[in-house]
C-alpha cells in the first residue's frame, strides 16, 4: 500500500467527517463549494496494470483529501482489497462496475452536490472503433450510458476526465452545457496512456497551479499533464501516440491546446476549481473583517483587469502594455501588503 | 522535349529519383539476339550453349564455343563481347575487324563501343560517323544507336551544340517512328540520350528509365538496360532501387564486371540485399578478377586506396592502369586524383592537359578531383574543382551538387543554397540535393548567435538553454587547444546544433541515417542537440569538445591530417576532459586479433568490415595517440601534425618523426594493449560465445536464470561480462551480498570497462543500500569517469554531496549532469539553489534562466526565481521585467508582488 506524506501538514485537514458532504467547512469557518470526486479504476487486465490503476486512483484520492477543503471523494476499484486500514478515507467504497458507478453518481447528485458539481475520473483501458467502451468489471461502459448516468446533473457543473486509451471517443457524447470533458487521447489512439501519471502529479504537487492562486483549475491540471506527456515523448525521442483533448464549450470537439479565450475550449475549465491547494486561497473571504474583505474584493477586481489587459495585449505597444501592467500590479501588491498587515493584526 | 509514351511497361525498374548522365557510361553489354541464336544451325554444341555461357558469366566456356564456330552468324560478335567483358579489348577489336561487314552490320557500332570503353574517342567517333553515313541518319531509324553514342561522345569531347542536337534527333526518331522498329539495344541508346538531356527537362530522367524498362522487356536476357537504369539510380542516390536492378542482373550472371562494379558502389545496407542475407561479397575485387582492366573499377579501387590514405599503393595501381589503357578517362582521372592529393602539381597539370585534349567537355576529371578533395576534407579545393567541372559542362547537376555542398561545409550558406537550388532545378531527383535544401528550409527556424570567433546556429526552441553552455564549453576548448597546440581559429567557427538526428545526418552526408553524433568540416561543426537522443545515451559536451579538437587538427595540417590520427587525437582530448572507458566490442576485437595495424587504421573508419569496427577504431586510435604522448612527449604530436601538413603520409610521418618503422610502432602499441587490456580480453573467452555480449538480466524465468548465470560466472571467473550479468541477476533477486561480490570481481577484471552497465554503477547502488555512503560515492565517481553520459548518476552524486554538506562538489556534479543533458530543469534548479546559497549571483541567474527555458511546468515560479536572482545580482531592469512576466501569469502571487514592491521602493 502506497502512502504519501502530506506536503503541508499545517494546511491539511485529513478529516473523514468532511467527506460526506459537498459544502465543506474550510479553515477559518468559511463554506467552500468543492466538487464531489468519483475515481474509477477499470479493468487492469494484468496484475501490473491493476496495481498501477489502483495506485493512481489512490494517489488522486490522497491528493484530494489532503487539501484544506476536501470534498466528497469516492474510490471504485476493479477488485476490493481484503484488508483495509480502518478510517482510511481513500479505501475503495465499491467495485468499479457500471451499477456501482451509477449508484455513486446518483448519490453525488442527491447529496446536494449540484452546486459544487462532480468530477468523475476514469482510469483504465478504453476501446476504440465504432462501439467505443471503457473497460469495467462486468459490462463495459459506453459513452451513451455514461451520459445517461450524468443526466441527473442537468447543466450543473460536471467534469469527466477519461484518462485511458481511446478516451476521445467519449467527448462527443458527453459534451454539453456546463460540462468539461477531458480525454487523455484522441478517439483512435489505443496505446496505454502516460497522461494519468502526470495528471496525478498535477494534483499532488505545487507546480500545476500555474497562476499561484492556491487553486488548481481543471485547465491547469490538464495543461500540466499534457505538457508532461509531450516532454516525456520528446525526451525519449518517440513519436507521440497520445494527444489529450479538452472540450468545455459544448461543441463535442475537443481542443488540443485549450485556453481561456472567448469562444475557445478552456474558459470553463479555467474557472472551475479541481481542488484548493492552500489555506490562504479559501481564507480570503472567511474570517476576515469587512475591511479585509473589501480589500480582497478590490484586489481580485484588479487581478481581473490584469487578465483583461493581457487579452488586449496584441493591439498595444510593448512599453505601454508593460507600464499599464506594472501600474495594476503595483496596486495589487500594495493591497496584498495591506491585507497581510490587517490579517496579522486580526485576533 | 519528352519521350512519347508507348503504353504501359512492366515495372521491372520503378522510378523514384534519377540523375544527369552526361559522361562515360560503359558500353552497353551485348547479348546474342534471339533471332540469331534460333536461326543458326550447325554450331558445335549449338548457339544456345555459347549464348547461355556468356549470359551466365562462364566466359571460358563461351569463348571456346564461339571460337569453334567463328564463321557462323553472330559468333564473331559473341566472341568479341566475351573478350570485352574479360578485359581483352584489343583481341575483341581484332575479332570484330576481321568480320565481313554488310551495309547494316552492327559491327562498327560494337567496335566503337569498345573504343569508348577504353577511352579511344577519336577511333570511336570515326567508326560511328562512317556507320551513320553508310546506313543513314537516325530519323530513318537505321542508326539510332550510333547517333546516340556519337551525340554523347560529342558532348564529352566539347562539341556541345552538335552533340545536343544529335541527341535531340535520337529522341525525335523514337517519338516519330513506330515502336515496333526498335530493338532492345536501340531503346537502351534512346534511354542514354534521354538521361543526358535530363537537365533540360527533368521528365526525361523518368523517360530514360521507362525506355530502359522497355528494352529490358524486349530482351530480358540483356543485362545492359537494367545496369544503365541502376547507374542512373545510383547517381541519384536511390540506392535501394539501384540494388534491385543490380541484383536482377547478378542473379543471372554473378560475374558480370559492370554489374559487380555497380554493386561495389552501393552503400552497405543496400549492398547486403545483393546476397540476400548471405556473406557480403567484395564486389570490386570480383569485378577486377573478371576484368582486370575495367577502367571504372580500377578507378574505384584507386579511390578507395586514397580514402584509406594508402597513397603509394594507389599511385602504383593507377599508374599501371594508365600504362595498360593510356586513354581510359576514368583511370586518368584517378591518377590525377593521386597527384592532387600528393601535391604533385606539375604531374597533375600534365595529366589534366592530356585528359582535356581528348575530353574537353567531360566534367569527369574535375568531378573526380573534387570528390577526392572532398573526401580528404579539402573543401575549398573541392569547391574550386566543382567550378572547373561546371566550366567544362555547364549543365552538370553533379558539379552543382558538389559545389553547393562544399560551400555549405565552408560556411557559405547563402551561396551554397543558391547553387543547390540551381542543381535542383536541373535535377529534382537528386536525393542529396533535395534533402539538403529541405534542411536549409528548416534552418530558417534556427537562431544564429555571433560571438567571435564563434557563430552558433541553434534550434530556436532550444537556444536559450543551450547557448550559455555551448559557448562556455567552446571557449574553454579553444583556449585549451590554443595552449596545447598553438591553435588559433583563422576564421569564424560556425557551430550548428540540430535537434533532429535526421537533420544532422542530412547536414553531414546528405542522407538520413548516419551513426555519428558530430562532424567537423574544418571551420564548420555540426552536432546533434542533446534533445535528439535519449537522456543518458549521448554526451553533447564531449562531442562538441571532440569536434573542436578536429577543427584544431585540421587547421594545423591544412586539412591533411589522416582520419585515424585526428579521431585518435580528438578522442584522447575528450577522454582527458570528460573521461571514457573501453567497450566490450573493443575487448572482443582485441582478443580476436581484429585490431588493424596503424598504417591501415583508416580502414576501420572509412570502410569497416564488421559491425562496431568504427567505434573500436576510435578507441584504438586514441590509445595510439596516448602511447605517443607518453612515450615521446606531447611535442612529438605537434611534430607529426606538422609532418602531415607538409604532405607526408602515415608511414613516412612515423619514420621521419619518430625514427622508427610503422611495424615497430605497432609492436610497441601492441605491448601496451596487451599490458592494459590483454588479460581482460582473454578472460572473455573463458565461457565461449555465451559469455560474450552485453550484460542483460535474465528473462523470463529469473530464479532459474540467476542460478544458471551465477554458476556460469563461477565457472568463468576471468570473464567480466559474465560477472556483470550474474551480478545484475543477483541484484534483481535481492541477493545483494552475492551481487556485490560479482560486481567487485568484474571491476577488478576490467578496470577500464566503460559501458552504461559498468560494475561501478551497480556497486554505487548496492553500497548505498548497505549504508556505505563513502564507497557509494567513490563507486559513482568510478562509473562516471568511464561513462560520463550517465545523467541520473551525476544527479545521484550531487545529492550525496549535498547531503554531506559539500556544495562545491555538489555543484561540480550538477554541472557535469548538465554537460550530459542540459534540457531538463532539475540540475539547473539545484545548481541555482546551490549558487544562491553560496552567493554566486551570476551563476544563479544563468541557471534560473535555464530552468525557465527548459520548459518547467511552474513558469510563474521560475520567472519569479529568476527575477529574484537578477535582483540579487544587481540587474534591476531585468528583475523588474521578469517579475512582471511572473505576475502577468499569476497576478496574486504574493512573493512576486513583494519583490515588485521592493524593486519600486529601492529604485
Amino acid at each position: 500500500m502506497r502512502n504519501r506524506a502530506p506536503r503541508r501538514p499545517g494546511a491539511v485537514l485529513l478529516c473523514a467527517l468532511a467527506l460526506g458532504g459537498v459544502e465543506t467547512e474550510a479553515m477559518g469557518g468559511r463554506r467552500e463549494n468543492v466538487p464531489a470526486l468519483v475515481i474509477v479504476a477499470g479493468v487492469g487486465g494484468t496484475p501490473g496494470h491493476r496495481e498501477r490503476f489502483s495506485g493512481w486512483a489512490r494517489d488522486l484520492c490522497v491528493a484530494a483529501v489532503q487539501t484544506p477543503v476536501p470534498g466528497r471523494v469516492r474510490v471504485l476499484l476493479e477488485r476490493l482489497p481484503e484488508d483495509g486500514e480502518p478510517g482510511d478515507p481513500c479505501a475503495p467504497v465499491a467495485r468499479s462496475t457500471q451499477e456501482e458507478l451509477a449508484r455513486e453518481i446518483e448519490a453525488a447528485a442527491g447529496a446536494g452536490a449540484l452546486e459544487g458539481g462532480l468530477v468523475l475520473v476514469l482510469i483504465g483501458h478504453g476501446n476504440a472503433g465504432r462501439d467505443p467502451r471503457f473497460q469495467l468489471p462486468g459490462p463495459d461502459l459506453s459513452p451513451e450510458r455514461l451520459g445517461e448516468m450524468l443526466n441527473g446533473f442537468g447543466s450543473g457543473p460536471v467534469t469527466v476526465a477519461h484518462l485511458g486509451s481511446a478516451a476521445g471517443a467519449f467527448v462527443p457524447a458527453l459534451a454539453g452545457p456546463g460540462r468539461v470533458v477531458l480525454a487523455a487521447t484522441r478517439a483512435n489512439e489505443t496505446n496505454e496512456t502516460r497522461f494519468p501519471r502526470h495528471f496525478v502529479a498535477a494534483l499532488a504537487g505545487d507546480d500545476g497551479d500555474r497562476n499561484k492562486d492556491g487553486r488548481l483549475s481543471i485547465l491547469e491540471a490538464f495543461d500540466f499533464a499534457r505538457r508532461g506527456v509531450e516532454r516525456e515523448y520528446e525526451q525519449e525521442g518517440l513519436l507521440r501516440t497520445e494527444h489529450a483533448l479538452l472540450d468545455d464549450n459544448g461543441d463535442g470537439v475537443g481542443s488540443l491546446e485549450p485556453e481561456m479565450a472567448a469562444g475557445m475550449d478552456g474558459v470553463l475549465a479555467g474557472r472551475r476549481t479541481l481542488l484548493v491547494r492552500t489555506a490562504e486561497a479559501v481564507a480570503d473571504a472567511s474570517a476576515d473583517t469587512p475591511e479585509i474583505r473589501r480589500l480582497v474584493a478590490e484586489r481580485d477586481a484588479l487581478a481581473a483587469r490584469v487578465d483583461a489587459l493581457r487579452e488586449a495585449r496584441e493591439g498595444m505597444g510593448e512599453e505601454t502594455y508593460l507600464a499599464e501592467l506594472e501600474t495594476l500590479l503595483l496596486q495589487i501588491a500594495e493591497l496584498a501588503e495591506r491585507i497581510a498587515a490587517l490579517r496579522e493584526k486580526a485576533p | 522535349m519528352r519521350l512519347r509514351s508507348r503504353g504501359p511497361v512492366p515495372a521491372a525498374v520503378t522510378m523514384a529519383a534519377l540523375a544527369a548522365l552526361l559522361a562515360g557510361l560503359p558500353a552497353a553489354a551485348w547479348s546474342p539476339p534471339q533471332d540469331e541464336t534460333s536461326a543458326a544451325n550447325g554450331w558445335p554444341g549449338g548457339p544456345e550453349i555459347a549464348a547461355a555461357a556468356l549470359r551466365g558469366g562462364r566466359y571460358d566456356e563461351a569463348e571456346a564455343a564461339y571460337r569453334a564456330a567463328l564463321a557462323k552468324p553472330g559468333a564473331r560478335r559473341g566472341l568479341a563481347e566475351t573478350l570485352r567483358l574479360t578485359g581483352r579489348y584489343r583481341e575483341a577489336l581484332d575479332v570484330l575487324e576481321g568480320g565481313a561487314e554488310t551495309v547494316v552490320s552492327p559491327e562498327p557500332v560494337a567496335r566503337a563501343e569498345i573504343h569508348l570503353e577504353i577511352g579511344e574517342g577519336e577511333a570511336a567517333e570515326r567508326l560511328l560517323r562512317q556507320h551513320i553515313e553508310r546506313v543513314g541518319p537516325a530519323s530513318d531509324g537505321n542508326s539510332l544507336e550510333a547517333e546516340a553514342l556519337l551525340g554523347l561522345l560529342e558532348l564529352r569531347r566539347g562539341d556541345r551544340q552538335p552533340g545536343l542536337a544529335r541527341l535531340d534527333r535520337v529522341i525525335d526518331a523514337y517519338n516519330t517512328l513506330p515502336g515496333a522498329v526498335f530493338r532492345a539495344r536501340e531503346l537502351a541508346a534512346v534511354g542514354r540520350a534521354a538521361a543526358a538531356l535530363g537537365f533540360q527537362s527533368s521528365g526525361l530522367f523518368r523517360d530514360a528509365l521507362r525506355v530502359f524498362d522497355e528494352a529490358a522487356v524486349l530482351d530480358p536476357g540483356d543485362p545492359a538496360p537494367r545496369l544503365l537504369a541502376a547507374e542512373l539510380l545510383l547517381d541519384k542516390f536511390n540506392t535501394a532501387e539501384a540494388a534491385e536492378s543490380i541484383t536482377a542482373v547478378l542473379r543471372n550472371n554473378p560475374r558480370h564486371p559492370y554489374g559487380l562494379f555497380l554493386a561495389a558502389r552501393l552503400p552497405d545496407r543496400p549492398a547486403a540485399a545483393l546476397t540476400e542475407g548471405g556473406e557480403p561479397i567484395d564486389a570490386l575485387a570480383q569485378a577486377l578478377a573478371v576484368n582486370p582492366h575495367f577502367p571504372p573499377a580500377r578507378a574505384l579501387e584507386v579511390q578507395r586506396l586514397l580514402e584509406q590514405d594508402r597513397r603509394e599503393e594507389a599511385d602504383r595501381r593507377a599508374a599501371t592502369a594508365v600504362e595498360t589503357l593510356p586513354d581510359a578517362p576514368e583511370t586518368l582521372a584517378a591518377l590525377a586524383a593521386v597527384r592532387l592529393l600528393g601535391g604533385e602539381d606539375s604531374e597533375l597539370f600534365e595529366l589534366e592537359a592530356r585528359y582535356l585534349d581528348d575530353w574537353a567537355g567531360d566534367p569527369l576529371l574535375d568531378l573526380t578531383l573534387a570528390s577526392a578533395a572532398e573526401r580528404r576534407r579539402w573543401y575549398r579545393e573541392a569547391a574550386e574543382r566543382s567550378r572547373a567541372a561546371l566550366r567544362r559542362s555547364p549543365e552538370s547537376a553533379a558539379a552543382l551538387r558538389l559545389l553547393g555542398l562544399n560551400l555549405l561545409r565552408l560556411g557559405d550558406v547563402g551561396e551554397g543554397r543558391r547553387v543547390l537550388e540551381d542543381a535542383f532545378q536541373r535535377d529534382p531527383f537528386d536525393a542529396l540535393v533535395k534533402n539538403t535544401l529541405d534542411l536549409l528550409d528548416e534552418l530558417d527556424g534556427f537562431v544564429s548567435i555571433s560571438s567571435p570567433p564563434f557563430e552558433f546556429v541553434l534550434p530556436a526552441a532550444e537556444a536559450e538553454v543551450l547557448q550559455p553552455y555551448v559557448e562556455a564549453l567552446s571557449r574553454e576548448a579553444v583556449d585549451s587547444f590554443r595552449d596545447r597546440y598553438r591553435y588559433e581559429p583563422a576564421e569564424t567557427l560556425r557551430i550548428e546544433i540540430y535537434d533532429r538526428s535526421a537533420d544532422f545526418s542530412v547536414r553531414t552526408v546528405g542522407i538520413p541515417g548516419i551513426g555519428a553524433h558530430g562532424v567537423c568540416f574544418g571551420n564548420v561543426i555540426a552536432l546533434e542537440s542533446p534533445s535528439a537522443r535519449e537522456v543518458g545515451t549521448y554526451h553533447w559536451a564531449s562531442t562538441l569538445w571532440h569536434e573542436l579538437a578536429h577543427a584544431a587538427a585540421m587547421s594545423l595540417t591544412d586539412n591533411r591530417v589522416p582520419r585515424w590520427f585526428t579521431e585518435g587525437l580528438s578522442l584522447l582530448e575528450e577522454r582527458w576532459r570528460f573521461g571514457d572507458g573501453a567497450s566490450l566490442p573493443f575487448y572482443l576485437a582485441l582478443g580476436d586479433g581484429r585490431l588493424l595495424d596503424i598504417p591501415h587504421l583508416d580502414d576501420g573508419f572509412v570502410r569497416p568490415t564488421w559491425p562496431g569496427q568504427v567505434g573500436v577504431s576510435y578507441f584504438h586510435a586514441s590509445l595510439v595517440l596516448e602511447h605517443l604522448e607518453r612515450e615521446y612527449g606531447f611535442a612529438v604530436i605537434l611534430e607529426m601534425l606538422e609532418g602531415y601538413r607538409q604532405g607526408l603520409d602515415t608511414p613516412r610521418v612515423i619514420e621521419e618523426i619518430l625514427g622508427i618503422t610503422p611495424e615497430a610502432l605497432d609492436e610497441a602499441v601492441d605491448t601496451l594493449l596487451e599490458a592494459r587490456f590483454g588479460a581482460t580480453a582473454r578472460g572473455l573467452r573463458e565461457s565461449g560465445p555465451e559469455g560474450q555480449g552485453m550484460p542483460a538480466p535474465p528473462r523470463p524465468d529469473p530464479d532459474r536464470g540467476v542460478e544458471t548465470l551465477a554458476a556460469r560466472a563461477d565457472a568463468a571467473p576471468a570473464n567480466f561480462a559474465l560477472q556483470i550479468r550474474a551480478g545484475i541477476a543477483l541484484h534483481e533477486n535481492g541477493r545483494q551480498a552475492e551481487a556485490i561480490e560479482r560486481f567487485e570481481r568484474a571491476a577488478e577484471l576490467a578496470p577500464e570497462y566503460g559501458g552504461p552497465d559498468g560494475p561501478y554503477r551497480y556497486l554505487s547502488l548496492l553500497y548505498a543500500d548497505a549504508g556505505q555512503p563513502d564507497l557509494a560515492r567513490l563507486s559513482l565517481h568510478d562509473h562516471l569517469k568511464r561513462f560520463p553520459a550517465a545523467y541520473d548518476e551525476w544527479l545521484r552524486l550531487a545529492a550525496i554531496y549535498s547531503e554531506t554538506g559539500d556544495p562545491g562538489e555538489a555543484g561540480a556534479a550538477l554541472t557535469s549532469a548538465i554537460e550530459a543533458y542540459p534540457m531538463l530543469p532539475e540540475p539547473h534548479e539545484r545548481l541555482a539553489e546551490a549558487a544562491a546559497a553560496q552567493g554566486l549571483a551570476e551563476l544563479e541567474v544563468r541557471e534560473r534562466r535555464a530552468v525557465l527555458a527548459s520548459g518547467t511546468a511552474d513558469r510563474a515560479g521560475a520567472l519569479y526565481s529568476l527575477a529574484r536572482a537578477h535582483f540579487r545580482a544587481g540587474n534591476r531592469d531585468a528583475a523588474r521585467r521578469r517579475v512582471l512576466e511572473a505576475l502577468e501569469i499569476a497576478p496574486t502571487f504574493d512573493p512576486a508582488l513583494r519583490l515588485l514592491l521592493d524593486l519600486r521602493r529601492e529604485g
